[in-house]
């Protein structure tokens, strides 16, 4: 399971996404993913080999054609919000 | 502190983002360009830089436009409209010397915005001493 963080710049917000991601697998006891934090240019490439790419919801447009799931976020910060994100998504 | 200033006037999002820069810029850690740079991100990829209810974390690129690992916050005397009606009280503006560095701080101050007493401190913060405390670790010297 691979899952891609995605943010402007691949840098600052995708990293906070990244860690909450992280917290989020390990409170839903799902191991075996990697995760990485990207920007939208690099995510376009990636996206490719991806099974999930997490972003902010203004970004979704610019992802559009991925085979990935895309999961939009409202805030990164929110961890509660991208567990159950990611518990739909994997369980 | 001289990287938090509270009670800041900003009638939208660019002066927002640049009065936050506007102390990266005074202390030295950042090139004046750094600061459009940040307005641009926004300007082009919309508010995904709001990163909870209230908060902006404005960055641009780590690189040479940086020359100190730093974040900066202003606490807004009225909240502005980033864009799509997300509000923002309060920005914080950060600044990498490349992608590796600083992931330390970010990881904290991520801890500190999860906490939604912390969170309520910042956005009604009248004076900086009071928050200068809970981000020692994030902001550093």
């Amino acid at each position: 399971m691979r899952i891609v963080a995605v943010c402007g710049l691949g840098y600052g917000t995708s990293v906070i996404l990244k860690n909450n991601i992280e917290k989020a697998l390990k409170s839903l006891d799902y191991e075996g993913a990697t995760v990485e934090a990207v920007g939208v240019a690099e995510a376009r490439q990636l996206g490719a080999m991806a099974n999930i790419v997490v972003t902010t919801e203004e970004l979704v447009p610019l992802l559009e054609g991925l085979n990935a799931e895309i999961i939009a976020i409202r805030h990164v910060i929110d961890i509660a919000e991208i567990t159950k994100a990611l518990e739909k998504a994997l369980l | 502190m001289s990287l938090i200033r509270v009670g800041v006037y900003a009638s939208n999002f660019a002066e927002a983002i640049t009065a936050a820069g506007e102390l990266l810029v005074e202390a030295g850690h950042v090139k004046p360009e750094y600061v459009s740079a940040m307005v641009r991100v926004v300007e082009e990829l919309g508010p995904y830089i709001v990163i909870a209810e209230g908060i902006a974390l404005a960055h641009a690129s780590p690189g040479d436009l940086v020359s100190k690992n730093s974040i900066s916050l202003v606490v807004l005397e009225n909240a502005v409209d980033f864009g799509s009606g997300k509000m923002v009280k309060a920005v914080f503006a950060m600044a990498a010397t490349d992608h590796s560095a600083h992931i330390d701080a970010l990881g904290e101050l991520a801890t500190l915005l999860s906490d939604q007493e912390f969170l309520n401190t910042v956005l009604n913060a009248s004076d900086t001493a009071h928050i200068a405390s809970r981000l020692t670790l994030v902001l550093g010297e």
